[in-house]
């Protein structure tokens, strides 16, 4: 209980129609502009009304990037949140803040060593305005002055929000909001807590699926097809906002084989592609994926997860379509999967993808899942040259008539065809799904099975092919982390979870526990002899090993042992569809260790 | 785009490629004639023009003719073909295809496409059978008909495409015979011409499997619309007119809307921008840190 109250903690929950998201990003917001460092997470589900859903917050000074483990100040709108979050989540010593009398709420379940603050914030809004929703803003002022957070952020807030509905729309919430503060002040102890509170701050906070929007854009992204879909649909959402000021053409499709498909045909004409979608859209998507590959057409397809099979868990988490990626599309052709770790990568990953779509002529899967794409934070501040944009061998001026006849399939060393688009004088051609020549033109047809034919199709194949092993060369191979010369426990996982691990070790270490993390985010192709290495390595001083991962069958797991061999033996899966908690992987690691 | 003659005059030999695999006599090499002969009118460039397919005996057509070819998916030549035009508005995009590529896996792609109103001309080359897998009922196989699918008879009426189009919201619609080449490439012109979605349904007799809708059966039948008072601008009268298939079928342009914005023409970001791939992939780093400025 030593670390209570060395951050702030909140949660706020009630119904769908309730609210609670956009009164959750204020209260997040106003930690953000205390220079507070923050990490924001959404619980909902597939309903517009009703139900039971939840903002949490976390803000430190410390950089934050796991959700956290307890909740110290739970803001109650409803009586579920006693059930749903009070009595599983709330630390000793903790708070809830509730309205008796407006939400009805009497004899609930309460967990034990809370204190209640029941404050009558329905009251105090029907005083200001018949509108029930006014007690939002009640909760939200009665939070911040909890934590002596500063009302003039709220109030910022509220004119950002509500100057565009006229000046009495602003007074009354600001009322509000001061009568929430006011009545705190006036009948509550405050939360005496060792955070502290800076001046104005401008950090940017953003989520896992706008920071890679972002990163697309900032790689030269011209088109964007996309069809809405849970979890990805704030990728979309961004793009249709901010694509057409940034050059990007952004289009809302029938269904996700078009969707697919129009990106196709974009790369092929010459756009930086992409789109994005979850496992149900990805899964129609996948025909094109190949075809894609076959006209050696550059696309980045983005699949954040969410739970499935089939339609799943639509507003839950898992890791659970890596087998789906690693096997989209009939066929043997080259693929790059590659999986974003945290907001903040998805910013340089989105410009990374377009580079290596573009500069080997392939189709780039990128793995993310609802967890990392919805979730926000307060990121470091981002570098914008970091990533210059390279386009490879696209041919963009006329080509010479010494230079013709052009084989837009011609082999070459490095196995990456100069690539001529539309528009190009001299570099008309064929592209198609079926097997072709170097010149495109088919040798599925009344060539197939002749000598030559089959000759053309094997040295197709390799020219394709050997993309992988020239990417590979290019991607930087994984690197174990360390807290410690000598570490008790390597722990393993892909893609989102990166900074859970990263904290769940951080918090063994204040127990005694060291520990090695080696996270992958490159998974085709795959580092094999490396991740062999590092994986025989621990193997053989006798550390043991712990995979974690948000499936029911250890794909990630399955995929190492099918690149190397290696088999692990001690596996973390989660596939309840909620976000792994830092302290959850520590309990594991004790259970493996037998320090429990 | 319709190019300007500054230099020399394109002749059909520019549009010269390899030889098609079609049957001998099969109704699309009159679809090729026509494409062809229609490119050279409006003197398309061949490296500003891209003809888009699907799969089917039909769809080879673009390796049967210059410029630049896409050959795509099953039934997703359209959805390709926008991709294509939204990067690039500035290219001509003509895209070919057959009745089970267009109106059974491809119809979603073809009546949104409809809608949409992009800058596409379309033609079906609907011969009424899937062909290249032998003989097997398409969605616009007659009742009755007796096909490797239907050994008992087909029990499905046929789709009507015209009206599917013009229902969909089509801006341009016509009905062309293989049997009369000439009077397709007439058409074919306009429908390139066209500003808009422009679709044709061309009647392409399959000589291998089709013994129902033959040339013959074609010539007996059709009339041309332009030799009647039919108003294409009518789009009630269109719709009439689409019904219209036994003893009389008309041919010629059905429907064409004129004064239709093209979806290109109201797209944020290509009235910003014009061709995107024409300006290039860009990183506008100021642009972009104003983008943050909403997430603070």
């Amino acid at each position: 209980m030593s670390d209570l109250f060395n951050e702030i903690s909140i949660r706020i929950s009630g119904e769908n129609g309730d609210g609670i998201f956009s009164s959750g990003d204020t209260l997040a917001k106003i930690c953000s502009r205390s220079g507070l460092e923050v990490h924001a997470s959404r619980a909902y589900q597939s309903i517009i009304r009703g139900g039971h859903v939840s903002y949490s917050i976390r803000a430190s000074n410390q950089e934050v990037r796991a959700p956290a483990d307890y909740i110290e100040l739970l803001v109650a709108l409803r009586k579920d949140s006693f059930i749903v979050d009070a009595i599983p989540t709330m630390t000793k010593g903790g708070f809830i803040l509730f309205d008796s009398k407006g939400s009805r709420i009497k004899d609930e379940p309460i967990p034990s060593d809370v204190e209640l603050i029941d404050i009558p914030a329905l009251e105090l809004a029907r005083k200001l305005s018949p509108l029930k929703i006014l007690r939002n803003t009640v909760f939200v002022g009665a939070a911040i002055a909890l934590y002596s957070l500063k009302l003039e952020y709220l109030e910022e807030i509220i004119h950002e929000a509500f100057d565009r509905k006229g000046e009495e729309v602003v007074n009354i919430n600001i009322d509000a909001a001061r009568a929430g503060y006011e009545w705190v002040l006036q009948n509550c102890k405050l939360i005496d807590h060792n955070v502290k509170l800076k001046d104005r701050t401008e950090k940017v906070f953003i989520g896992g699926n706008e920071a890679l929007a972002l990163g697309l854009l900032a790689g030269g992204l011209q088109s964007y097809s996309w069809y809405p879909m849970t979890p990805a649909t704030p990728v979309g959402a961004f793009l249709a906002k901010y694509g057409p000021n940034a050059g990007c053409v952004v289009k809302q499709m029938e269904d996700e084989i078009n969707v697919a498909n129009f990106a196709v045909g974009a790369g092929f004409a010459g756009a930086r592609s992409a789109c994005a979608t979850s496992g149900g859209g990805f899964a129609l998507m996948t025909e094109a994926i190949g075809f894609a590959s076959i006209i050696e057409a550059p696309v980045v397809f983005i699949e954040v997860a969410r739970g499935g099979p089939s339609t799943g868990l639509p507003t839950k988490t898992e890791q659970g379509d890596l087998n789906q990626l690693l096997g989209a599309s009939q066929g043997d052709f080259p693929r790059a999967i590659i999986a974003q770790t945290t907001i903040e990568d998805g910013f340089y990953l989105g410009q990374e993808s377009l580079n290596i779509a573009e500069k080997y002529q392939i189709p780039v899967l990128i793995a993310s899942d609802l967890y990392l794409g919805e979730h926000f934070e307060t990121i470091p501040e981002l570098d914008f040259e970091k990533i210059p944009i390279e386009r490879g061998k696209l041919i963009l001026e006329e080509i010479p008539v010494e230079e013709q006849p052009y084989l837009r399939y011609k082999l070459t060393e490095d196995g990456i065809s100069p690539r001529a688009i539309p528009g190009v004088k001299g570099g008309e051609h064929d592209a198609g799904s079926d097997e072709h020549d170097e010149d495109g033109k088919l040798v599925s047809d009344r060539r197939a099975g002749f000598p030559e034919a089959i000759q053309v199709r094997i040295k197709q194949m390799n020219k394709r092919m050997g993309k992988m092993d020239l990417l590979l060369t290019e991607l930087p191979p994984p690197q174990v982390e360390s807290n410690a010369d000598h570490p008790d426990i390597l722990i393993v996982g892909w893609g989102s979870s990166y900074d859970v691990i990263n904290e769940a070790r951080a918090d063994l270490l204040k127990v005694g526990i060291k520990s090695s993390q080696l996270h992958l985010k490159y998974i085709l192709p795959f580092h094999a002899k490396e991740v062999k290495e590092i994986l025989e390595d621990f193997e053989s001083k006798q550390i043991p090993i712990l995979m974690v991962e948000a499936n029911y069958t250890g794909q990630m797991a399955r995929h190492i042992r099918a690149e190397t061999g290696f088999l692990l033996k001690h596996k973390y899966l989660r596939f309840d569809g909620e976000y792994i908690l830092p302290r959850e992987i520590g309990m594991e690691v004790k259970k493996l260790l037998n320090k429990e | 785009m319709v190019t300007e003659i500054t230099e020399l005059q394109l002749t059909i030999k520019d549009w010269a490629s390899i030889q098609p695999t079609w049957c001998p006599g099969c109704g699309d090499f009159a679809v090729l004639n026509a494409v062809k002969n229609s490119f050279v009118e409006l003197q398309l460039q061949p490296h500003e023009t891209v003809v888009v397919s699907g799969i089917g005996c039909s769809s080879n057509l673009p390796h049967f003719v210059a410029g630049y070819g896409l050959h795509t998916l099953h039934g997703r030549a359209i959805p390709v073909a926008e991709g294509v035009k939204l990067a690039n508005p500035d290219l001509n995009v003509v895209v070919t295809g057959g009745d089970g590529d267009g109106l059974a896996i491809g119809i979603g792609g073809f009546l949104h496409g409809a809608r949409r109103n992009m800058n596409l001309t379309y033609i079906v080359m609907d011969n009424a059978v899937y062909g290249l897998t032998v003989n097997q009922a398409s969605p616009t196989s007659g009742l009755g008909r007796k096909t490797r699918s239907t050994p008992y008879g087909n029990i499905e009426p046929p789709f009507n495409p015209i009206t599917l189009a013009l229902a969909a919201g089509a801006t341009f619609v016509a009905r062309t015979s293989s049997g009369d080449k000439n009077h397709f490439a007439e058409i074919l012109s306009e429908a390139i011409k066209h500003k808009g979605f422009a679709f044709i349904d061309d009647m392409s007799p399959c000589v291998t499997f089709n013994k129902v809708n033959t040339f013959d059966f074609f010539k007996e039948r059709v009339y041309k619309l332009e030799e009647t008072d039919h108003d294409p601008s009518n789009y009630q009268e269109a719709m009439l007119k689409s019904f219209e298939w036994g003893d009389k079928i008309p041919i010629g342009i059905i429907y064409q809307n004129k004064n239709v914005l093209t979806y290109e023409e109201q797209d944020p970001t290509i009235t910003k921008f014009g061709s995107v791939v024409r300006r290039g992939a860009e990183k506008d780093i100021d642009a972009l840190k104003n983008i943050l400025k909403d997430f603070v």
